[in-house]
């Protein structure tokens, strides 16, 4: 039920304006609300008096099979003319796919910017029945407001009973918010999506720095959401699949955009692979003991055609940026080869660096809970170990 | 064991004593020292003389003079007297009062704070404390032991490296310690794994004729583990957790683990309740036992904390280290219970605490497994009153397992020690801060008399330590991993008192006080009472000596013969100041970079000097030799922690007559004819 | 009013009266957690060894208090809240504020408020800070608590709020008219400043820091600030809006995570050795 505080509000019309579906109207300096209202919540965020409120029922089991769809938010980036959907997205595509067979609904992606957006296709060919376009000039860079109030009005008009995020900053921020909004069960960072014999989606994630893994269901809002780290779900294609791209119409205004962009700084390179892309990585941990030991394994990823990330210890000593922290405060990455170096590989570190196909381990110490999950473990120290290494390849001319 | 005689009654405990009974009444408080044969006789078996200060009342007006108690007790001995008094009587002091006006009056008689100490409090808790030591069932054999036979391996199984280049190459790190002393290379290097291969390593090097240096974590700084040619052994694989037991008679808990185990994870464990490998391993006993040890209230942990907590415990024990909290805990000494040694013959002794005990004419008899027995006799002297790490330990009667601890691994090698627990209270950390040397000296003067503040520790930092570990900061802030070092900072101590954080009107108000009669105030001044925030203070200190030693070895790459310059004297607490002056004074007049920090408590700090030239050192050397005099002149000791290795050996003359010093070679003698294990450690024979 | 009154309001008066009412207030909500590190799981059951663990301040609690602090310094002695959510045991991370410099302390401590998920949190706390605090300027949270690591009710309490939000800020700094905060941000492949007006809130990202060291004196001060116990009967709620009641997700299992299988480990190598067993795995899996 939406209410309106009559004493707060001033007919400004500022809610008029912000409403995606007109369902809100000043009349004699008093905003009224219209039947066609679907609750999404623009209004109530953008109102300055605070005068408007909504009040939510828990929605009861018979409500909830109103619900359908498992929906995904299509995170891409700019990268010079063209639009890159995240891997993440391809990764819950599949994942998705799976979870929409098991519930016989369809599986969509929702995208949002400005222009053209083309060449979403693709996503069809990951297990997309539909792509959803919001096109907006407001959309053209991601703020906050603009990104929730959109999909706000998506989930209150398709009613899906799944909507998932990647675990991005960007995903992590928003789904919260949207959560927030429409009062719904929001997963952070699951490494886990099934369906269970009640359809009920569940959730599972790591939880007390990855010590332990909860299983986590909403049982009683729709749509269920989550967030999922990338690098966990694998993905598929497939070669050739149907579906359609849609448009969805978009109102926004510039005045519920609370925040502005007024500076950007790029710490990777342009022709520099993220961490959470690359096929190799040499991963150094405090057991590296210098700042300068560092210039050995940058120099073995290279040789070694690899990228070079951290533990949280090194990122927080200030030797390496965030951009390159693996871990639970970092991010998750799902490399053919992973070698940790130094690396005591305490569970939150583990849980970012689970999903690597081969992991190699090198230590002083034998007892370090890494080796537990290395394919091979060399109890030596590093520093003497890499330049043999290193030599051995230039030498023999290997390389990968 | 202990009896007490009374100035007035013999009490009789032993048997052996019974048949004294011919002259029941030793009045030795009037009457001229008579029965003085049986006097010797008694004391010599252990017996502690009760001087008792009587309270002049109608009924009993008789005079005891002070100069007559003065007297029996310097006849007597420090360590076999306890002082007393009769007050309490109507009209008279009450007896808290009239026992300080006791001490105040022998303290105008020369005797010293230390030497008071021992006759009103250790002396009187030994006897108290009776259930500490177990009377001997079967009698007066408790100087008789035997050592266990060893079964031995093939020397081949045992995993060596050989060869002076080998070693050098690739495990170069054994041929030195803490102290950077120069060392002659090794031709092997072993890691035994058990006591089996042990003792065929001793038994092989023996028949070879080949020395060894016992090797652990390698963090002296006498060079005790610094090989001259021969072979290394290293006891690096000794380092499970054996066992954890509450003995109900001691009333503690008592961890025993192999010589290996870092001293940092005993305490890891102690206070997290955490043995891994006794869960797994442990007999049902031990399960028990840890069940229990998990489901009582409070913590527990070790209390000796020597600063290099990456120490094997084997090496704490074999120099008796001290740390911080030996100003409130005492020394390794006090804690060891039970000691595994094996000795150069390859045959081990297993020495409880409170089994064996050196016979009246001051021996012990060893029986080795074939039947050979060695006599060894221990050498009799005065020990400083002061924390001591020199020398082998000596007192009449003694308990085998102290002649052992603090002997710097000369008579065997410790391989296995079971130690006491004492309860962890919540304590806050202090760093004061002070205007100059001088008033944080005066501080802790002020703060040791203020009983109602009983400090865990007492340490210091001079002014040239402080900075140089701005020098540090600036650097690199993280390495020393706390705020800047506030400007007004010229001098600082650090200390622990009990502190509970839940206290809504935590009472500091003496504290506040003694701070600012000395020139500060509480505002100047860092504090933590949470784990690892005291963590950090411990590491601040810490970093003091691993600072020094790098700057050390920087200096040495152009002057290889350079080595640190460290003193580890210690001195009675009324001889702080003078000692302070001295060592200011004789440095400052040469012109040498010098520092000084440590456990102020003890009046132990250490005097380190920076040498920068081959001249630079040898003036500090033989300014060291003066502080070194000094230092015993005022009653204390030339090793208060460190031990004597190979550095220290210079200063050994200076505090033990040659007598002393031929008596502690006899020692090592009976216990290692070959001069196998650690030669040129604390003398050389 | 009497004009001779007026006459004798002072100058001063005046000021510190206006300083009072454009003093800026700065919220900061902070959590305990346990020092995941020393966390273990019991290998039988599969739930977690609490023993022996401490409890601290949430790291990056820590961090957004020390922003807080010098937003303080450079404002005007700006007043500073902290608040937290939690068992009564909790105060001590409110304590370790207050030795830090932070003026004043809430706890909402009550049995009604457990089992909360972060929805039911960020409402909790939401209403708390209507009924208690009512305006504020500026709300400082921590990236993510090192126990949930959600970082979802920062969000969620904004949005209760109404109020804008900018995440993962390594650096802050009010505009110069004091009405707009701007945060320096992480992204995947860098940073980005972003602006909002005030009331805001900020999610705080750890930078390099060395954790501040109080004195005796601040340390014994704090146990003299302003402190407060707040429970559900304070604030605006209804039982089935917090606490577990209140919560729109449920655990519904708890399990030891299946970490890889451990493979072969190479010990007492020389470092030529070991290179040469890693050379062959790299060949065996075509990765040189």
């Amino acid at each position: 039920m939406l209410k309106i505080d009559t004493e707060k509000c001033t007919g400004c019309k500022i809610c008029e304006k912000t409403c995606p579906f007109g369902a809100i109207t000043v009349v004699d300096k008093i905003a009224r609300v219209k039947d066609n209202c679907t609750l999404c919540g623009a209004c109530v965020s953008s109102c300055p008096a605070e005068a408007i409120t909504i009040e939510r029922r828990q929605i009861p089991r018979e409500e909830l099979d109103n619900f359908s769809g498992v929906f995904i938010w299509g995170e891409f980036e700019k990268k010079d003319k063209n639009l890159v959907p995240k891997k993440v997205v391809k990764e819950l595509l599949t994942q998705g796919r799976k979870l929409a067979d098991n519930l016989e609904q369809e599986l969509a992606v929702v995208v949002l910017g400005d222009g053209i957006l083309d060449g979403f296709e693709e996503l069809i060919n990951y297990g997309a029945d539909r792509v959803i376009r919001c096109r907006h000039k407001l959309l053209d860079n991601y703020t906050t407001d603009s990104f929730t109030n959109v999909l706000c009005t998506v989930i209150s008009k398709e009613q899906p009973s799944i909507f998932l995020f990647g675990a991005t900053p960007r995903g992590r921020e928003l789904a919260p918010r949207i959560a927030a909004r429409l009062h719904l069960g929001l997963t952070a960072d699951c490494t886990g999506l099934d369906i269970d014999e009640e359809g009920q989606l569940v959730q599972t994630r790591p939880a007390f720095g990855g010590n332990i893994m909860a299983s986590i269901i909403s049982p009683y809002t729709r749509p269920q959401m989550a967030t999922v780290r990338p690098n966990v779900f694998p993905c598929e294609e497939y070669n050739t699949r149907n579906g359609e791209i849609e448009d969805f119409e978009v109102v926004l205004s510039q005045t519920s955009i609370r925040t502005k962009i007024v500076g950007i700084e790029q710490l990777t390179g342009q022709k520099e692979i993220g961490i959470e892309e690359a096929d190799i990585i040499i991963s150094a941990g405090k057991g590296v003991e210098k700042k300068e030991n560092l210039k050995l394994i940058k120099e073995f990823a290279n040789e070694i055609g690899g990228v070079m990330a951290g533990s949280r210890a090194i990122v927080e000593l200030g030797w390496i940026p965030h951009t390159k922290q693996v871990g639970q405060s970092g991010h998750t990455v799902g490399p053919e080869l992973y070698i940790a170096v130094g690396i005591s590989g305490a569970v939150q570190h583990i849980v970012g660096m689970n999903s690597a196909k081969s992991v190699i381990a090198i230590n002083k110490d034998p007892n370090a809970p890494i080796f537990k999950v290395a394919d091979l473990g060399i109890v030596g120290d590093a520093m003497e170990i890499l330049p043999a290494l290193i030599k051995s390849i230039k030498s023999s001319g290997l390389r990968s | 064991m202990h009896l007490l005689l009374r100035t007035r009654r013999l009490e009789v405990d032993s048997p052996q004593l019974a048949a004294d009974k011919k002259s029941p009444e030793l009045d030795l408080g009037f009457i001229p020292l008579i029965g003085q044969k049986i006097l010797d006789k008694n004391i010599s078996m252990g017996a502690i003389i009760e001087h008792r200060f009587f309270a002049v009342t109608d009924s009993c007006p008789d005079q005891i003079i002070l100069e007559k108690i003065k007297e029996q007790i310097r006849y007597v001995g420090i360590s076999s007297s306890v002082l007393s008094t009769d007050f309490g009587q109507v009209g008279n002091n009450c007896p808290i009062e009239g026992f300080l006006y006791f001490l105040e009056k022998m303290q105008t008689l020369g005797f010293s704070e230390g030497e008071l100490h021992v006759m009103s409090h250790d002396n009187p808790k030994k006897l108290i404390d009776r259930k500490k030591i177990q009377p001997n069932k079967q009698g007066v054999q408790m100087y008789k032991v035997t050592t266990e036979t060893v079964l031995s391996v093939n020397i081949n199984k045992v995993r060596c490296i050989t060869g002076h280049s080998e070693i050098a190459k690739d495990y170069n790190s054994y041929l030195s310690d803490e102290s950077r002393l120069a060392h002659k290379g090794a031709e092997y290097l072993f890691f035994p794994k058990d006591e089996t291969e042990l003792s065929s390593v001793f038994r092989e090097m023996s028949k070879r004729g080949i020395k060894i240096v016992l090797s652990s974590a390698r963090t002296g700084l006498v060079g005790g583990a610094v090989p001259y040619g021969g072979a290394i052994v290293s006891l690096e694989k000794f380092n499970k957790f054996l066992d954890l037991r509450y003995d109900s008679h001691l009333k503690e808990w008592l961890v025993r683990t192999q010589c290996a185990v870092i001293m940092r994870d005993l305490n890891d464990r102690t206070m997290k309740k955490n043995f891994p490998g006794l869960t797994e391993n442990g007999s049902s006993g031990t399960k028990a036992f840890l069940e229990k040890y998990r489901e009582s209230k409070g913590t527990y942990f070790y209390p000796p904390d020597p600063t290099e907590m990456g120490a094997y415990i084997g090496g704490t024990v074999a120099t008796n280290a001290s740390g911080a909290r030996t100003y409130r805990y005492g020394a390794t000494r006090n804690w060891v219970r039970l000691l595994r040694v094996m000795l150069a013959s390859g045959e081990v002794l297993e020495i409880p605490r409170g089994k064996y005990f050196a016979s009246p004419d001051g021996e012990f008899i060893i029986t080795d497994s074939k039947g050979n027995k060695t006599t060894v006799k221990i050498p009799m002297y005065s020990m400083p009153l002061t924390k001591n790490a020199a020398g082998i330990f000596s007192t009449p009667n003694m308990d085998l397992i102290d002649l052992f601890i603090g002997s710097e691994g000369i008579l065997g090698a410790i391989t296995e020690v079971e130690v006491a627990l004492h309860e962890w209270n919540q304590f806050i950390s202090i760093i004061q801060f002070f205007p100059s040397n001088e008033k944080a000296i005066n501080f802790v003067i002020a703060l040791r008399k203020e009983k109602t503040i009983r400090p865990e520790f007492i340490e210091f930092y001079s002014s040239h330590a402080l900075n140089l570990l701005r020098e540090k900061q600036k650097e690199d802030p993280k390495v020393v991993g706390m705020p800047p070092i506030p400007d007004y900072a010229n001098s600082a101590i650090f200390f622990d008192i009990q502190f509970d954080p839940e206290e809504k009107n935590s009472d500091f108000s003496k504290l506040k006080k003694v701070v600012s009669s000395c020139g500060s105030n509480l505002t100047k001044s860092w504090a933590a009472y949470e784990q690892r925030d005291m963590q950090r203070f411990k590491d601040f200190r810490h970093i003091l000596p691993e600072t020094l030693n790098s700057i050390i070895a920087e200096r040495k790459k152009k002057i290889p013969e350079l080595h640190k310059l460290g003193t580890d004297f210690a001195v009675p607490n009324e001889k702080l100041k003078e000692i302070w002056e001295f060592y200011k004074s004789s440095l400052e007049k040469e012109g040498l970079e010098w520092l000084a920090f440590g456990h102020i408590g003890n009046n132990h700090f250490h005097v380190n000097v920076l040498p920068k030239s081959l001249d630079e050192m040898k003036t500090g050397l033989s300014i060291y030799k003066e502080f070194a005099k000094k230092a015993v002149s005022l009653g204390g000791t030339i090793s208060a922690e460190h031990g004597i290795g190979k550095i220290k050996k210079d200063f050994f003359p200076i505090m033990f007559s040659q007598e002393t010093i031929n008596a502690m070679k006899a020692v090592k003698i009976a216990f290692d004819p070959g001069l196998m294990i650690n030669p040129g450690d604390m003398f050389d024979i | 009013m009497n004009s001779d009154r007026l006459k004798n309001i002072s100058d001063n008066q005046c000021k510190s009266v206006a300083k009072k009412l454009i003093q800026m207030k700065i919220l900061i909500c902070v959590k305990q957690v346990p020092e995941i590190t020393d966390i273990k799981i019991n290998p039988e059951t599969g739930t977690l060894i609490r023993e022996g663990v401490d409890s601290i301040l949430n790291p990056f609690c820590e961090y957004a208090v020390e922003k807080a602090l010098e937003l303080k310094e450079k404002n005007d002695n700006a007043e500073t809240v902290a608040i937290s959510m939690g068992p009564p045991q909790a105060k001590s991370v409110l304590m370790r504020c207050l030795e830090m410099g932070i003026d004043r302390a809430i706890l909402l401590a009550d049995r009604k408020f457990a089992g909360a998920d972060t929805w039911a949190t960020a409402l909790t706390i939401a209403r708390a800070i209507k009924a208690i605090e009512g305006n504020f300027d500026l709300i400082l949270v921590g990236k993510q608590a090192i126990d949930g690591d959600t970082a979802q009710v920062g969000p969620e309490l904004s949005e209760i709020l109404g109020i804008p939000q900018i995440m993962y800020c390594t650096n802050l700094d009010l505009t110069s008219n004091k009405k707009k905060v701007r945060g320096t941000r992480e992204i995947e492949t860098g940073k980005e400043t972003l602006e909002a007006k005030l009331p805001c809130l900020i999610s705080v990202s750890m930078g390099p820091m060395i954790r501040r060291i109080p004195s005796l004196n601040e340390i014994l001060d704090a146990r003299k600030k302003p402190f407060k116990i707040i429970t559900s009967s304070d604030i605006d709620t209804d039982e089935s809006e917090i606490g577990l009641k209140g919560s729109l997700t449920q655990v519904i299992k708890v399990f030891p995570p299946q970490l890889k299988k451990q493979g072969i480990i190479i010990q007492d190598s020389e470092p030529a050795d070991a290179a040469k067993k890693m050379i062959e795995f790299l060949r065996e899996r075509n990765f040189v």
